[in-house]
């Protein structure tokens, strides 16, 4: 999705499923890919040198990605391996929601450095992420309903 | 000691790699394309088929304008699609199609963004804003790192 409101849901609803403790991490996670190609979006306001802008691109790659979480996750004064998996997480949910856009050129490079080809679903466009959003937000709110329910009958057994 | 010694290395290591792989994709795109080169020159782009998405800038007869970083393509429609074109509302404009010598783009492929301003870019400030309000409500930055607060 090109909105960042249905990555960061549908990241949330991993992040519910598997119970991770600092959700905010998953959730940059899932903003991670879209950073520095989106700053070209700058040109809606103001025009921007012509300069050859694959290099930001390349920040949506999967190989790439790894290599930037493996490099900012000691950033964080907390165990590697969570804050590279939860990272991880949200850049995989990124990824894969963006597989199900529809372009007329483009698409995700799963394979690179192996092959420059990109693969795509070609479902929907851009501007109707809607019909991912809303069941999205709905399987949020059903996990958050049951989790709670799970604990209140969790405290009253053991209360 | 040994063990940070290896860890300085391996992120050194990782370091050289991304800066490597950087280079060799934008190597690998190399021929890139850009509306500010196209217009510059069209013959070198002459047949070419390129995707490109701007601001809807007004009709013409038989076809549209539209704006790319703040410059103007002339984009022709097939005959059925500019009888039946409507412009785009509160968004942006996709083309597919062929690039001609004298700057203008022969549309294969059309696609409105319609509400895109609100859909796409409102709601992903909103996002913006919500992801740093959590992150800043979970983790303190300070000059050592970023620390659980």
């Amino acid at each position: 999705m090109p909105d960042w409101l249905t990555h960061i849901v549908i990241a949330l609803v991993f992040a519910e499923l598997l119970d991770v403790k600092k959700k905010s991490v998953v959730l940059v996670g899932a903003l991670l890919p879209d950073l520095l190609p989106k700053l070209t979006l700058l040109e809606l306001f103001i025009p921007i040198p012509n300069w050859n802008y694959q290099f930001l691109d390349a920040f949506h790659v999967p190989f790439v990605l790894v290599l930037v979480i493996l490099l900012i996750a000691p950033l964080f004064r907390y165990k590697y391996s969570r804050i590279v998996a939860w990272l991880s997480l949200g850049t995989l949910t990124h990824l894969l929601s963006d597989t199900l856009l529809r372009h007329f050129l483009g698409g995700i490079s799963w394979l690179y450095p192996f092959t420059t080809d990109k693969h795509t679903l070609n479902w929907i466009w851009p501007d109707q992420s809607y019909v991912v959003l809303i069941p999205a937000l709905l399987v949020y709110f059903i996990i958050i309903l049951m989790k709670k329910r799970w604990r209140k009958n969790a405290s009253n057994h053991t209360g | 000691m040994k063990i940070r010694l290896l860890c300085r290395i391996s992120y050194f290591l990782m370091m050289v790699t991304l800066l490597v792989t950087l280079f060799h994709y934008s190597l690998a795109y190399s021929k890139s394309f850009s509306v500010d080169d196209f217009l510059d020159d069209p013959s070198l782009y002459v047949g070419e088929k390129k995707t490109i998405k701007g601001v809807y800038a007004g009709k013409f007869e038989q076809g549209f304008f539209m704006i790319k970083n703040q410059r103007t393509v002339k984009v022709h429609l097939e005959r059925n699609d500019y009888v039946n074109y409507e412009p785009p509302k509160y968004g942006e404009v996709l083309i597919y199609g062929t690039l001609q010598r004298d700057g203008s783009i022969i549309a294969e492929g059309v696609h409105n963004y319609n509400y895109a301003y609100i859909s796409i870019y409102g709601s992903s400030f909103l996002a913006g804003l919500i992801v740093l309000f959590y992150f800043l409500k979970e983790w303190k930055i300070t000059w050592r790192g970023i620390k659980s607060a």
